[in-house]
């Protein structure tokens, strides 16, 4: 059925044309209305698929939006393999939700650049890379039990292999960092006329580096060559320092003889997370975990896992003696207080009073020891803190869980 | 004016042209754009879009009380409806009138910008590292499933699967997917629009099934679409219906699920819905103005190369207000990445929008302004001419009554 409408002018007609005078017999029908309404319908028309659908969408890509790579657990994919080795490493392998990773056979972890090669470890060179299109262009990795020497005079000494004078206090202000092992080091850009402990000088060179320390070991990783090859290989460098890594099924990179220090090691331990405290995988021999808290002062307090041969009177008694109180007998060992502890018997150790150090020296006053201590096969395992007396007894409860947290791990790797 | 309609259709069709719908389409509109803006502090605005403006009716909260309303559909398609027959059809159509029918021929331009816009634009967004390169660009909300030959060189051919296709796949419910090319077929079920990664170890029962020790949670939608992370699983089985293998897959995961089928190794992921580019950008330098003393930034702007497909390259600056327009996409500076950003800080986020119709408000903007000019005119010429017309009457009655005094 068609509907003429009874549309009707007035006053002067129009004067713009055929369209406007057609308008007068305009002719609609019904189903014009009908236009929106199917618009409408359009917009909200979709039907549920049914149990087998074609995959009717393409779409050509000059690269995919994801990189496939082999190999990789469910929790590489989801996060990244890099991400997955720095978290193991931050909570010191540890962290619920990481499966453990494949077996290995380098202390580290870690991406060779691409149109770098890798040469033999050698002293002091625990990763040795050199760029294939220019030998004399270098990417080394040293990692020292201790400090070697510290931050600033090893920058220092970095400056002087290419011809700058000493940090002045305004160049060790404006320091910048990277990310390394998911922590922040100290990275710098040297150029100038290079001249390492070997090698021919480069007039026209540099140095890039970084410096990271932890649990008193410090890794130095550097790049050396020409400014033109610093320049195009700054983005290699930066893969290399984010795709390091600790191993965890192989011991610490300070593991080398020719270092002869302790480094990050797999522990025979688990612990759980405590919250407000920051967990630092150790590289230290004889610690297994630090965390870490900020106290109020502007000053820290520490807690810590190690494990030891020994005793449990011996090594409470040092406690003592640390703490300036008297040596325990087995009288007094008997009367303190217990905890459960990896499924034994341990004891607690409290005290306060002036803290001395390892070294002895005069104590600290007003400080506190919090100590439990177990035994087992002529090991012992403790957990200590020290602090502030107000501040060990404020964080006991903390203490108290990281005991009934630690475990004997499963599986060891 | 019109002459009264007597009949049903003809009644129907004044009362859709009528005024006072227009007036009350107006009404519903500044309410629905009121309060949705007052519920979108809670919803967020992706939600709240979708249930006020792309919605037939919606529940609308004003304060204490609910109030059903016609949803956006509804109220711009009736205003459609409105315009056409009374500000097209039924108007009159005289040289009075000129200026308002172009007027409406402009709402009607926009209206018809606004639904190609609605169909057919997408946004999303792009992030680039100093030295990066892309050609294609990522929707902020909406997944789809890619799957394509892992070993493929140069250019790949991606097979997609989009969100409408397995949106609905809670609980037990599956779905097969096939292609001629794929030499599997791909099973979806237990879609997630929200999802995280959890170990299966200390927690009970898995909600989920479990891969490599780890499952999906379902975790409530976040206002902020760009929060969601959704999570599906999948299930491979080859020719004669032989499972090869089965994963989940998460929407924040960086790398795909990579298997093996037909002899050849394939790349499945979970992303926001992407689109590539007919060009590609480069981000040569990120340039970061603070104000001084000051770690906020003043001002923030990209220089890029853009490379056309013929090869022929283009040295760009997008900055604040200075997008750049090319081959129907328009490419803000949008915002810039954090300190710790890696691998090789900083980078930009530069947003990315397809949209047709994107000239479309200016052009209708113009005829509407074109109509109104025409109208206020010849408004003005009228009057003007009615004021002289009068002052002639008047200049022609004192001069009759002057002859009159004289003759007198």
């Amino acid at each position: 059925m068609a509907v003429t409408l009874p549309i009707k002018t007035q006053g002067a007609p129009l004067a713009f044309g055929a369209a406007a005078r057609s308008a007068r017999a305009l002719v609609l029908s019904p189903s014009l209305l009908l236009l929106p309404l199917a618009v409408m319908g359009g917009l909200a028309g979709c039907s549920k698929p049914g149990d087998t659908v074609a995959i009717t969408s393409t779409r050509l890509a000059t690269r995919p939006s994801h990189t496939p790579r082999e190999g990789l657990t469910l929790m590489e994919r989801a996060y990244g393999k890099e991400a997955v080795a720095r978290e193991r490493m931050r909570s010191g392998g540890n962290r619920p939700g990481l499966p453990p990773s494949a077996a290995g056979q380098n202390p580290l972890l870690y991406d060779v650049p691409e149109g770098w090669e890798e040469l033999p470890r050698a002293q002091f060179r625990d990763i040795n890379l050199r760029l294939v299109r220019d030998p004399s262009a270098e990417m080394v990795l040293t990692f020292l039990a201790n400090d070697g020497g510290g931050l600033v005079p090893n920058i220092d000494r970095w400056r002087g292999q290419v011809g700058l004078g000493p940090m002045t206090d305004a160049d060790i202000a404006a320091l910048t960092t990277r990310t390394v092992f998911g922590r922040e080091a100290t990275y710098v850009e040297l150029l100038g006329s290079y001249q390492g402990m070997s090698g021919p000088r480069i007039d026209d060179g540099g140095l890039f580096g970084a410096i990271f320390s932890q649990g008193g070991g410090t890794l130095f990783v550097k790049m050396t060559g020409s400014r033109e090859v610093l320049e195009a290989e700054r983005e290699s460098f930066h893969s290399f320092l984010d795709s390091l890594a600790v191993n965890m099924n192989m011991g610490a990179p300070a593991a080398q003889p020719a270092q002869g220090g302790a480094g990050a090691r797999t522990s025979p331990l688990e612990w759980g997370a405590i919250a407000g405290w920051t967990e630092e995988a150790s590289t230290s021999q004889f610690r297994e975990v630090t965390f870490r808290r900020p106290t109020a002062e502007g000053g820290s307090i520490e807690m810590y896992v190690s494990t030891a041969m020994g005793n449990a009177l011996d090594n409470i008694t040092r406690w003592a003696g640390q703490i300036g109180q008297p040596p325990l007998d087995e009288a007094a060992l008997a009367k303190l207080e217990r905890v459960d502890m990896l499924g034994r018997s341990g004891y607690v150790y409290e005290a306060t009073g002036a803290l001395s150090g390892m070294g002895g020296g005069p104590g600290k006053p007003g400080q506190a020891i919090l100590a439990a201590l177990v035994e087992s096969g002529g090991q012992i395992v403790t957990v200590k803190m020290t602090g502030p007396a107000a501040e060990v007894e404020a964080a006991r409860s903390d203490f108290m869980t990281l005991v009934g947290s630690l475990r004997a791990r499963q599986s060891p790797r | 004016m019109a002459k009264k309609p007597t009949t049903l259709p003809g009644k129907l069709f004044a009362a859709l042209g009528s005024f006072w719908l227009a007036i009350a389409l107006l009404v519903n509109l500044f309410l629905l754009t009121w309060l949705g803006t007052l519920e979108q502090v809670e919803k967020g605005i992706h939600a709240v879009q979708g249930e006020y403006f792309e919605s037939w009716l919606v529940l609308a909260k004003a304060g204490p009380i609910k109030l059903l309303l016609p949803g956006g559909y509804v109220t711009m398609g009736l205003f459609v409806v409105n315009l056409f027959v009374g500000g097209l059809v039924r108007i009159r159509k005289t040289k009075a009138t000129i200026g308002i029918i172009i007027a409406h021929v402009g709402i009607a331009l926009m209206m018809a910008g606004g639904l190609v816009e609605h169909m057919y634009s997408s946004y999303g967004r792009v992030v680039l590292y100093e030295g990066d390169e892309a050609d294609q660009f990522q929707e902020y909300a909406g997944w789809e499933v890619a799957i394509w030959n892992a070993d493929a060189v140069g250019s790949i051919e991606e097979f997609l699967i989009p969100q409408s296709d397995f949106a609905d796949l809670g609980g037990s419910a599956s779905r097969t997917f096939q292609r001629a090319e794929l030499p599997f077929d791909i099973i979806l079920k237990r879609f997630m629009v929200n999802s995280e990664l959890e170990e299966a170890v200390g927690v009970g029962i898995p909600s989920n099934p479990v891969v490599d020790g780890h499952f999906l949670v379902g975790k409530p939608k976040d206002k902020e679409e760009e929060r969601n992370f959704a999570g599906v699983y999948a299930t491979i089985v080859a020719e004669g219906g032989k499972k090869v293998e089965d994963s989940l897959l998460w929407g924040i995961a960086r790398n795909p699920w990579v298997f093996e089928a037909g002899g050849k190794r394939w790349a499945m992921v979970l992303r926001n819905a992407t689109h590539t580019m007919p060009f590609s950008l480069k981000l040569e330098k990120f340039i970061k103005d603070d104000h001084p003393g000051m770690a906020m930034a003043r001002a923030y702007s990209s220089d890029v190369i853009r490379t056309d497909p013929d090869g022929t390259e283009h040295k760009l600056r997008i900055q604040m207000n200075e997008p750049l327009r090319k081959d129907g996409l328009i490419i803000y500076q949008a915002s810039y990445g954090p300190a710790d950003g890696k691998p090789g800080d900083p980078y930009t986020v530069l947003a990315v929008s397809r949209n047709p119709s994107d000239r479309i408000p200016w052009i209708s903007v113009g005829v509407i302004t074109l109509g109104l000019m025409w109208t206020f005119i010849a408004r003005l010429l009228g009057f003007l001419a009615k004021q002289q017309r009068k002052a002639v009457g008047q200049a022609g009655k004192s001069g009759e009554k002057a002859r009159g005094k004289s003759a007198a």
